[in-house]
């Protein structure tokens, strides 16, 4: 274990070395299901956050990782990532011991001071006596995923993969009302995040002149691009100023992921997309109450508007009694992947093409102000791939919080 | 192996996290994590590689250990470790991470 953390935090903390001796690649079920070691641990994971090791390696560090040449690694050993930064050393006749074996040899302490200045030469070298030699695809092939779900790997097909740090984090400004949450937002995202991600502060195109020169200052300090967007492609009846954030997705970025936030979010921690795929149409945060939807009739209708049947799984509202549902997310926060699905749609215009034919439809009632949230769901499903439904942590309402909760691991609060 | 002759103090005992450190001298900071440990998990995992990370004594070192073992699933716990370590970075004013794990 302590190798898979040398590898999965050495990114974060910014090493210019990792040394991993025999780490575990992942302890998933469906990544590394055919290693069953350690169970009496892993099977106490309930949820995941990261699933694979190689989500969080990087070209910052450089990677030294010796595996042993012996059957029982092979789950781990085979899956390791390959890349430029990675040196990844193979022991003969050795299993999981490899700090054993080296420290037997008297090897132990110089090869690790050779890897920590970043010398790979010096530590290949140093290892040559056991006959030691880096891993070739011909000797140690890549091992698939233990179990990888079918419909991920039709799916993704051609999709190419995503980076989590390429984000864009964007809401909608309509209005003097909205300019301090705004700021307020955009600082907290700074604050937390840093200069990475991208910020865009959408305003009307027909009000983007009067934002006021001090808030246009403010928000080009806090490096919050502003931009227009269309309101007048759309004349909804009755007027629905929810719209205005599907709109908004509707406008292209050039990031791999963006993320709507409400302006009356707030970015506490890192919210950390990482189990993102290019596969995930939509991310989001499951409703707190059912404030549409209660009886399955309604959805089973919006559903049959789109030829599909009413998804097979649930989520759990996160307020009340926290009641099972057919999926209803909160749309405080709504994330997607930009380049769309295989098919190139993006979930931006099915989310607005899926509301209009919603809106239009006299059999659906009582819509406003949820038509965006009746919407959200159903243009995931037509997308296809799998939601990633994120911890109520993600979008975390004060509202009917009764004093007693641990609020200190809330990403975003809402 | 816990080492008798370096002087590596305990810090954080919460449920989820446990660091040690040992101040060294230089501008590196070695993260060393502990492995898996005992099967039982009732039992504490101890700091490994004390005088490889510590170099002898001379290295600075957080000593970081996941006793409920999740492999970094815990809530929270990445953000945790990424607070401790940078909180022992500043006390010792290094310049230089690396990080080292079995």
């Amino acid at each position: 274990m302590g190798g898979f953390y040398a590898l999965a935090c050495a990114a974060d903390l910014d090493a210019t070395a990792a040394v991993a001796l025999s780490p575990q690649i992942s302890v998933h079920p469906q990544i590394a299901g055919d290693d069953k070691r350690w169970m009496n641990f892993r099977d106490r994971i309930t949820s995941f956050r990261y699933r694979e090791v190689g989500k969080l390696i990087t070209d910052g560090p450089q990677y030294f990782v010796v595996h042993g040449e012996m059957g029982r690694e092979k789950p781990q050993r085979d899956r390791m990532p390959r890349a430029k930064n990675i040196l990844h050393l193979i022991l003969p006749e050795v299993h999981h011991n490899v700090p054993a074996r080296l420290k037997r040899e008297g090897l132990q302490h110089d090869f690790i001071n050779a890897c920590f200045t970043g010398d790979k030469a010096g530590a290949t070298k140093l290892l040559q006596p056991l006959n030691a030699y880096k891993r070739t695809l011909k000797k140690q092939p890549e091992l698939a995923p233990f179990a990888a779900p079918s419909a991920f790997v039709q799916t993704t097909t051609g999709m190419r993969s995503i980076d989590h740090r390429s984000i864009t984090y964007f809401f909608v400004m309509d209005g003097p009302a909205f300019e301090v949450p705004a700021m307020l937002l955009a600082q907290s995202i700074r604050d937390t995040l840093g200069s990475g991600p991208k910020i865009v502060a959408y305003v009307p195109h027909e009000k983007i002149d009067a934002v006021p020169r001090l808030t246009r200052r403010m928000l080009d300090i806090l490096r919050v691009d502003t931009r227009g967007f269309d309101t007048k492609q759309v004349d909804w009846n009755p007027a629905y100023p929810h719209g205005n954030k599907i709109l908004a997705s509707k406008e292209p970025r050039d990031t791999d992921l963006s993320v709507f936030l409400d302006t009356d979010v707030l970015c506490l921690k890192d919210p950390d997309f990482s189990l993102v795929t290019a596969n995930t149409p939509l991310f989001a945060t499951s409703e707190g109450v059912q404030t549409w939807g209660s009886n399955q009739d309604d959805w089973t209708a919006v559903y049959h508007m789109f030829d599909l049947p009413v998804p097979d799984w649930r989520v759990r509202l996160s307020k009340g009694r926290a009641r099972i549902v057919i999926p209803y997310f909160n749309a405080g926060v709504v994330g997607f992947v930009e380049n769309g699905n295989a098919a190139g749609q993006r979930l931006p215009d099915l989310w607005f093409d899926t509301a209009l034919a919603i809106d239009a439809n006299p059999a659906i009632a009582d819509k406003r102000p949820w038509l965006d949230q009746i919407a959200l769901p159903v243009a995931a499903a037509r997308m296809g791939g799998r939601t990633e439904v994120m911890s109520n942590l993600h979008n975390f309402s004060p509202y009917r919080l009764k004093g007693v909760e641990d609020i200190a691991d809330v990403r975003l609060m809402h | 192996m816990q080492n008798e002759t370096l002087e590596i103090v305990p810090q954080l005992r919460d449920d989820d996290l446990h660091t040690w450190h040992y101040v060294g001298t230089g501008d590196v900071l070695v993260v060393c994590f502990s492995p898996t440990g005992d099967a039982d998990p009732q039992l504490p995992q101890e700091v490994s590689f004390p005088q490889v990370a510590t170099d002898n004594g001379t290295r600075h070192v957080i000593f970081i250990s996941d006793p409920q073992r999740t492999w970094l699933n815990a809530p929270g716990l990445r953000e945790k470790i990424y607070f401790q370590v940078q909180k022992f970075k500043e006390q010792v004013k290094a310049t230089k991470i690396v990080t080292l794990g079995h």
